[in-house]
């Protein structure tokens, strides 16, 4: 249990430090905002998916063995952003700002940082579950659950570029994640 | 030649561990203690059923198991229309869940026993009641995801989807478990308890009957009376209209 609160920790914390490279291109309040809502982000879509993952593992791993493997995998993941955190944030300051360049290259090294800690702690997660099948049915279902989760808690950057707002929940309940990208799929084919 | 001995060889043994694992699995009476056992491994379960002991408390327990966790995720999905909705929603997941299994019971049992099995009408009802305990135990495993993903989108398309695909995560689990059933009962017998081919036509045969039932107990996600009467079948939901 003090395992599981220490892990817990280390992913809010080191979580929030990136959370707060994130809002750093916008800066003021949208530092907070951010640094606020990446916890909730990785912490509350691990919540989420608690069952299904618990439920999958049940023949093969023990309740707190899939509990604890699953929080290690979210809290490494964590670490590693929170560590890349420091770098991304003299970024987020320094990139030019109104920019579309500006915006873009932040865009592009955010995602290279979430990739790179995905990669690498999803690797990890493979050596800790028994069996292949299981380790893809985790990610699945982290990932499709966090793609929504992403979505519910935007902006993130802020794209406004003003730090006017924390939960725009009325604007973010229309529609979803996946809408939004097969919409933006449908829409290229056309063009 | 040599490799497919091989191969052979290689399945034999990961089915011996499997066995070995459920021969050494407890028995569970009790609803909550029967989802843990479904969930570990149904080794007790399957042995209590193959030798007829506690047939009518596993039966009731199973039963009692579905009804209440398919009654969650049925709660969940009419929550996409708070109010009465959401009790009807409540109520007739577990009529499709519980209706379409059990209709189909005797199915498997007159065939089974036609091909030669020994297995009764109460133990075939137990095996039945397992796989839909399965089912609903994945369902609710789901609710959280299918909760947040109903609080959080408006398009019913998208819901749509999203349910069927839990429900069809959820009857490969409870199919997988009447299979894994099937061989170890074939495992502590000696003879075929079920034959595979029967039980392949079975399966088929409760996915179509799932989803007449869910068809004809509609609607449940969008608002509307308990039961409409309308007759129709499901395939016209998946033909458009303009090809029939």
């Amino acid at each position: 249990m003090r395992e599981a609160l220490r892990r817990a920790a280390i992913a809010a914390v080191a979580s929030a430090a990136f959370g707060a490279a994130v809002g750093s291109y916008v800066g003021g309040m949208q530092i907070v905002y951010a640094a606020i809502k990446m916890p909730l982000f990785l912490l509350g879509t691990g919540a989420l998916c608690a069952g299904a993952i618990l439920v999958l593992s049940a023949a093969t791993l023990s309740p707190s063995r899939a509990m604890e493997t699953a929080l290690k995998a979210i809290s490494m993941t964590a670490a590693m952003l929170g560590a890349l955190a420091p770098p991304l944030f003299l970024l987020g300051i320094s990139t030019p700002k109104p920019a579309p360049r500006g915006y873009l290259g932040m865009v592009v090294a955010l995602t290279l940082a979430v990739g790179l800690a995905g990669i690498i702690s999803v690797a990890r997660l493979r050596r800790e579950l028994p069996t292949p099948w299981l380790w893809i049915a985790w990610i699945a279902i982290y990932g499709f659950v966090g793609a929504q989760m992403a979505w519910l808690l935007k902006p993130w950057i802020g794209y406004t570029l003003a730090a006017d707002r924390f939960l725009p929940l009325s604007e973010n309940l229309h529609g979803n994640f996946y809408e939004a990208a097969w919409g933006a799929m449908t829409g290229l084919i056309r063009r | 030649m040599v490799d497919s001995i091989g191969a052979g060889r290689v399945v034999r043994i990961a089915e011996d561990e499997v066995f070995t694992r459920l021969d050494n699995q407890e028995s569970a009476s009790g609803p909550v203690r029967l989802a843990g056992a479904l969930l570990r491994g149904p080794g007790g379960v399957l042995r209590d059923i193959s030798l007829s002991h506690g047939l009518l408390h596993h039966a009731a327990s199973l039963f009692a198991l579905t009804a209440a966790f398919a009654g969650a995720y049925g709660a969940v999905i009419g929550l996409h229309q708070p109010g009465l909705q959401t009790l009807y929603a409540a109520l007739k997941v577990p009529i499709v869940v519980l209706g379409s299994a059990l209709l189909c019971t005797p199915t498997l049992f007159v065939f089974n026993a036609v091909g030669g099995s020994r297995l009764t009408l109460s133990q075939i009802l137990c095996l039945v009641l397992a796989m839909s305990a399965a089912i609903s135990l994945m369902l609710v495993a789901f609710a959280p995801i299918a909760w947040f993903f109903g609080v959080s989108t408006n398009g019913i398309g998208f819901l749509t989807f999203l349910h069927v695909g839990v429900f069809v995560i959820a009857a490969g689990f409870g199919l997988r478990m009447m299979d894994l059933a099937r061989r170890y009962l074939r495992h502590l017998d000696g003879t075929e308890a079920i034959g595979p081919i029967l039980l392949l036509f079975w399966c088929g045969l409760v996915v179509v009957v799932g989803l007449q039932m869910a068809h004809y107990v509609r609607p449940i996600m969008t608002p509307g009376p308990f039961f409409t009467g309308e007759r129709g079948l499901f395939l016209e939901v998946l033909v458009p209209a303009h090809l029939r």
